[in-house]
C-alpha cells in the first residue's frame, strides 16, 4: 500500500507540462470518447465498454459490462473521474465500482472505491484513437444483499482487509472526438 | 427462428463461461456463521454457531476446520488460531463439540448428507513471540491432534458417518505425522479417510508427492495443496492445476476475485468464513 502511494506521489510530481497544441481528439479542450477497457485481473470482467466526456484536464468515464445484456449472474459498472496532468500524459484516477453477484434466491452487492493512475500510450489514427494504461487500487468497502450479513471494510487487523484490497492493471483503447 | 436460436446459443455460452463448480465448503477457522471477523476465529462460541449454521434446512457447510496451537508456556494444546486471541479452550474441547455434532440423530451433517470433512491444523509457532516447536513440544502437539482425531472418528464410526479427516501444517510438520505411533494410515477403515494438507507456499514438496496429490491414498505423501484464493500468482495455481492435484482454496472475505478464482480453478475444497454466501453462490 505504501508503495502504491509513493508511486502516485512520484508520478504526480513528475507530470509533464501541458501540450502546446490541443486541436482534436484527446488533446481538444472538450471532447467525448468511447472504447474498451481490457484487463487480466479477476476483479471484473476482462472486456468492458467505456464512454465518457472530458473538459480540460478533467474527464468523467462510465465503464459498463456488456455481459449484463444477456447474463445477470455477475457484472459491474464503474464511475471514474480522472485529472490529467498533461493532455495525453499522466492522470490521477478515482472512482466507484458497483458489482452484483447472483446468488441463490438473491443478489449480493459489492461497493468498491478505486484510486490510481493512468498514463497515455502512443495514440493512433491521428490521435483519434488513444490508448491508456492504468493501475488501480480497489478497496471493497461494503458487501450486502438478500439476508446476508452486511460486511464493512475494516482495518482492525491486516486479516480484516487483506482479501478486500487488490491492485489491478488495465488498458483502455478509445475513440476520441472533440465536442 | 434464426434470431431465437442465436439468442439461445449466446445465453447458453454465457452459462458455460459462468459455470459455478461444486466443491466441498469447509468452515474456515471454525468461524463461518456470521460476517468475517478474524478476531472470532477458533473459539468455542464461533464453533457452536458454525456447526449450527443452516441454509434451506440443511447444514450450509460440508466440513469444519479446527486450528490448534501448542502453548509452550502453559504446556497445553489450545483450540486457537493465534496466541493474541486464544480463549483458553483446548483442542480436545473443540473435538468433542464436533464429535457431538456427528452423533446427532440426523441424516444431514453436511449439505450433501452423512459425509463430513474435518481439517485439523497445527500452527507451527508455540508462543506469541513466534518460537517454533522443540522436538518434545512437537511430539506433544502430535499427541494432541491424534487425540482429537480419535474423539471425532469414534463418533463418526459409531454413527455411520463417512468422514475425511485431514491434518494441515507446514510440509515439514505434516511429514512427521505418519511416523507417529498413533498414525492410522490413509484408509484405516471403511468410511474413514485420513489426508495430509500443506500450504503451497510451504517449502519441502517432493516430486514423490505427486501420486498422493493425484489421489493415490496408498502413499504417505501430501494429498491436498491449499492456496489462498487471490494471493498466489496465477501461474503457480495453473501449474498445479495442470498436474491435476487436489486443491483447497482458502479465504477470509469473499471478494470478486475469490469467486473468479473458484470458477477458474475448480478447487476440490473451498475453505471460507462465509459458508452461507458460498453455498448460495454455488447453488445459484
Amino acid at each position: 500500500m505504501r508503495l502504491v502511494v509513493t508511486i502516485l506521489v512520484v508520478f504526480a510530481a513528475s507530470a509533464a507540462p501541458a501540450h502546446a497544441e490541443a486541436t482534436h481528439g484527446e488533446l481538444a479542450d472538450r471532447g467525448w470518447f468511447a472504447g474498451l477497457n481490457l484487463r487480466t485481473d479477476y476483479g471484473s470482467h476482462r472486456f468492458r465498454i467505456t464512454t465518457g466526456l472530458h473538459r480540460g484536464p478533467l474527464a468523467g468515464t462510465v465503464v459498463i459490462d456488456p455481459k449484463v445484456l444477456f447474463d445477470t449472474r455477475a457484472n459491474d459498472v464503474d464511475l471514474l473521474t480522472e485529472w490529467s496532468f498533461a493532455p495525453g500524459g499522466w492522470a490521477a484516477l478515482g472512482g466507484y465500482r458497483l458489482t452484483q453477484v447472483s446468488i441463490d434466491r438473491g443478489v449480493q452487492y459489492h461497493h468498491e472505491v478505486l484510486f490510481g493512475i493512468t498514463a497515455g500510450l502512443p495514440a493512433l489514427a491521428d490521435r483519434r484513437i488513444r490508448t491508456r494504461f492504468g493501475i488501480e487500487v480497489e478497496l471493497s468497502m461494503a458487501r450486502h444483499g438478500d439476508g446476508l450479513d452486511t460486511e464493512w471494510f475494516s482495518v482492525d487487523s491486516d486479516r480484516h482487509y487483506r482479501d478486500l484490497v487488490s491492485l489491478n492493471l488495465f488498458l483502455r483503447a478509445e475513440y476520441t472526438s472533440p465536442l | 427462428m434464426t434470431v431465437r436460436l442465436a439468442v439461445i446459443a449466446v445465453v447458453g455460452l454465457a452459462g458455460c463461461f459462468d459455470r459455478r463448480p461444486p466443491g466441498l465448503i469447509v468452515c474456515h477457522n471454525a468461524n463461518c456463521a456470521t460476517g468475517t471477523n478474524p478476531f472470532q476465529d477458533a473459539n468455542l462460541a464461533s464453533l457452536d454457531r458454525s456447526l449450527a449454521l443452516q441454509y434451506r434446512g440443511k447444514p450450509a457447510a460440508d466440513g469444519m476446520e479446527l486450528d490448534t496451537v501448542w502453548d509452550s508456556a502453559g504446556g497445553r494444546c489450545l483450540f486457537a488460531h493465534d496466541f493474541e486471541h486464544q480463549t483458553g479452550a483446548l483442542g480436545s474441547e473443540a473435538a468433542d463439540r464436533v464429535a457431538a455434532y456427528l452423533a446427532q440423530p440426523t441424516d444431514f451433517v453436511s449439505w450433501d448428507g452423512s459425509n463430513y470433512f474435518v481439517k485439523i491444523e497445527l500452527k507451527d509457532t508455540v508462543s506469541a513471540a513466534g518460537a517454533l516447536h522443540t522436538p518434545e513440544e512437537l511430539v506433544n502437539h502430535y499427541d494432541c491432534v491424534f487425540d482429537m482425531y480419535a474423539r471425532i472418528t469414534a463418533a463418526a464410526v459409531a454413527n455411520n458417518r463417512d468422514l475425511v479427516i485431514a491434518f494441515e501444517s507446514t510440509v515439514t510438520l505434516v511429514r512427521g505425522l505418519p511416523s507417529h505411533p498413533m498414525w492410522p494410515g490413509k484408509e484405516p477403515q471403511d468410511g474413514l479417510h485420513v489426508r495430509l494438507i500443506a500450504n503451497v507456499e510451504s517449502p519441502g514438496l517432493h516430486p514423490e508427492d505427486l501420486a498422493s496429490l493425484r489421489g493415490d491414498a496408498s502413499r504417505d505423501g501430501l494429498d491436498i495443496l491449499s492456496f489462498h484464493a487471490s494471493r498466489i500468482p496465477d501461474a503457480i495455481q495453473q501449474a498445479y492445476q495442470a498436474l491435476d492435484v487436489q486443491v483447497m482454496i482458502w479465504m477470509l472475505d469473499s471478494a470478486l476475485e475469490t469467486f473468479d478464482v473458484i470458477q477458474a480453478f475448480e478447487p476440490d475444497y473451498v475453505d471460507t468464513n462465509e459458508a452461507v454466501l458460498l453455498r448460495r453462490w454455488m447453488e445459484d
